[in-house]
């Protein structure tokens, strides 16, 4: 079982280094929204994680940044960066947040790249029933704080502003009994949803390339607990793979 | 050509769009595409309105927008074929499936990229047209010098929205609704949770909800960087929406083109607009990141009118009677205002009222009662009364 585990503690680094069965993800500097820890390209010798939607000049700056970079495999949201990687020798993730919902898109792109990560939004059959289609294995997301929005606007600091509050850069929120993370950095403000997403019982499905732990804000015990034991640290929420969404309300 | 592209929710809003000076309109079939719980086009009804747009040469969209699960991917080739063979003139989609489907069936279909896929970039327009889409709709973030690099580096037909409701998120990159009501957003179930308080400890509730979009200061500077096509948010909007947003898009952009356009004028049809959507709206992203301004909190008051007052069924020219639909109340003595886009908006006192009977009236109260009104400019059926607030010359 191969495991991708973003690199959210300085800790982890030595932590993971030698472990085979373990590919350690580095959230990019600048390149990252929703991290309180990301890597200068130099520093990263592993996979590189790039999470937001992309300008021109941005990804004119990624392209030399990666032209020299030791990265081995890189996660990516933006499908304008296929055009910049298509000649590194190096693994290509496609992270289509909440959009790679079916296996028939995901083969599609699976034409481009060499895995993708299927949807967390889904159900566990849904997504067993994707590994069962797929023409190459796919990455599935098995624990982390859950992304439930990105949004470009600055939220946050709009809502400090206008209140004249203190700054932060991060606030816990509710509504009708349902608890967020509300995160804002330089590229825009981030959603989570407050506890942990559990896919542990994913981690038994076949034709996955990696399972992927992503643990925002979580000390290094408790994920040790989680990436080696599998154990349920920080009593995550299964909702999303019990609880299938409604197309239609009918009336 | 400057197209101007607005929003139908079914045959009747449709018609209004084409009568009132969209060049095109998008709908949204019985599935597939991102306004799930709305009347929507039954198959029927697209291959009429499509017939009804083709025979005033206007051109009709129809939204395959939703990103698929398993469960909705049966029905889809067919729908496609469906559409190719009522002459569509293009299908909105998000979802890669939805494109490589069109191509794997040969079907003749122009595909526009919707903006639930984000697009921001250049080089990520080269991937969808090398997969065969022809127009984008860009992401609502893109800025000005995003949009104009876009256009120059590919040269495709770039579609931009420029008036109605915004989403807090980027596009297709929410979920809130999937996990606070369990009705999904990419599937057109969106619960709009981001118009919800947020409750925070001992501070005030965040609200995150951001005003809608207007775009009329760049509008001149999009056409200037090679935008082609305008787009109206709204599919669930009323008959009276459609028709005043469309008519004064219609108006600027017509003057525009010909540079009459007046600073004055501009702010005449913002209060309007902004009065029919009792909502303030402002530009956004185009030239900056939204501040304060641009979002609302919790203290917004939503005042909600009655200023749509009635429809004009028919006019006779011989008694200079109107035939009107009544569609909120109103009594003798109100002032009042007729539009349409083929006048100009004129004032008007009302001084008598006749039932359907011709007999005097003081009050309309019922909703779609007949109602005859003695008015001399000449009306047409299909332009529309409303409660006199902004007056033109007042801003001349």
């Amino acid at each position: 079982m191969k495991k991708l585990v973003t690199i959210t503690n300085e800790e982890l680094i030595n932590e993971l280094k030698d472990k085979d069965d373990i590919t350690r993800l580095y959230p990019l500097e600048n390149y990252c929204l929703g991290y309180d820890l990301c890597f200068d390209i130099k520093k990263i010798d592993d996979f590189v994680l790039i999470n937001r939607i992309l300008n021109d000049e941005e990804l004119d700056e990624l392209e030399i940044l990666l032209k020299d970079s030791n990265i081995k495999g890189i996660v990516f949201d933006d499908l304008g960066i296929l055009e910049i990687i298509k000649d590194l020798k190096v693994t290509k993730i496609l992270l289509l947040d909440h959009l790679a919902l079916n296996s028939l898109s995901i083969n599609y792109y699976l034409d481009y790249v060499d895995s993708v990560v299927v949807s967390s939004d889904l159900t566990y059959e849904e997504i067993e029933n994707i590994t069962s289609k797929v023409k190459k294995d796919i990455v599935i997301y098995v624990y982390g704080l859950k992304r439930l929005m990105i949004s470009r606007r600055r939220l946050l600091s709009n809502y400090i502003d206008y209140y004249g509050l203190d700054k932060t850069g991060k606030v816990n929120a509710t509504v009708i009994d349902h608890d967020f993370i509300i995160k804002e950095d330089d590229f825009g403000t981030t959603v989570f949803m407050k506890q942990y997403y559990n896919g542990l019982k994913l981690l038994s499905l076949d034709h996955v390339l990696y399972f992927w732990y992503d643990l925002i804000n979580v000390d290094i015990d408790q994920i040790k607990k989680i990436i080696y034991l599998n154990e349920d640290a920080l009593k995550g929420s299964v909702k999303f793979l019990e609880e299938a969404s409604t197309y239609k309300i009918r009336g | 050509m400057i197209e101007l592209l607005a929003p139908a929710g079914d045959l009747e809003r449709l018609k209004f769009a084409i009568h009132y000076g969209a060049d095109a309109i998008y709908i949204g079939g019985q599935n597939y595409s991102l306004r799930a719980n709305a009347k929507n086009f039954s198959l029927k009804e697209i291959k009429e309105a499509i017939s009804y747009a083709h025979s005033f040469n206007k051109k009709v969209y129809v939204a395959v927008n939703i990103v698929f699960h398993e469960e909705n991917i049966i029905g889809l080739d067919d729908y496609l074929k469906y559409l190719e063979e009522v002459n569509v003139d293009g299908i909105i989609v998000s979802d890669i499936l939805v494109i490589k489907r069109i191509k794997e069936l040969n079907l003749k279909l122009n595909i526009c990229l919707s903006t639930q896929a984000s697009t921001l970039n250049a080089r990520n327009v080269r991937f969808w047209q090398s997969l065969g889409v022809t127009r984008v709709v860009l992401a609502r973030e893109a800025s000005r010098e995003n949009i104009k690099r876009i256009k120059e580096e590919t040269g495709i037909e770039v579609e931009t929205f420029i008036h109605g409701a915004m989403c807090t998120s980027i596009s297709g990159k929410c979920i809130l609704s999937n996990y606070v009501t369990n009705r999904d957003s990419n599937r057109g179930g969106c619960a709009q949770i981001c118009r919800w308080p947020f409750k925070i400890d001992g501070k005030p509730d965040l609200t995150i909800t951001p005003k809608d979009l207007n775009m009329i200061p760049f509008i001149a500077d999009e056409i200037s960087i090679g935008v082609n096509s305008f787009k109206i948010e709204g599919r669930m909007r009323s008959i009276y929406y459609i028709a005043t947003v469309i008519l004064a898009y219609r108006q600027m952009i017509d003057k525009i083109l010909k540079n009459t356009l007046t600073t004055k004028e501009e702010s005449y049809y913002l209060n309007i607009l902004n009065r029919c959507a009792n909502r303030e709206s402002t530009p956004q992203f185009y030239d900056k990141l939204p501040g304060v301004n641009e979002q609302y909190f919790a203290e917004r008051e939503e005042l909600s009118n009655q200023d749509f007052l009635g429809l004009v069924l028919e006019y006779d020219e011989e008694n200079h009677l109107a035939k009107i639909e009544q569609r909120n109340y109103f009594e003798v003595g109100y002032e009042v205002q007729f539009f349409g886009p083929n006048m100009e908006t004129f004032n008007y006192k009302i001084n008598k009222i006749y039932n359907e009977n011709k007999e005097l009236i003081d009050v309309a109260r019922h909703p779609k009662m007949i109602i005859y009104l003695e008015i001399n400019n000449h009306l047409r059926a299909m332009d529309m009364m409303r409660l006199k607030v902004f007056d033109k010359k007042d801003f001349l």
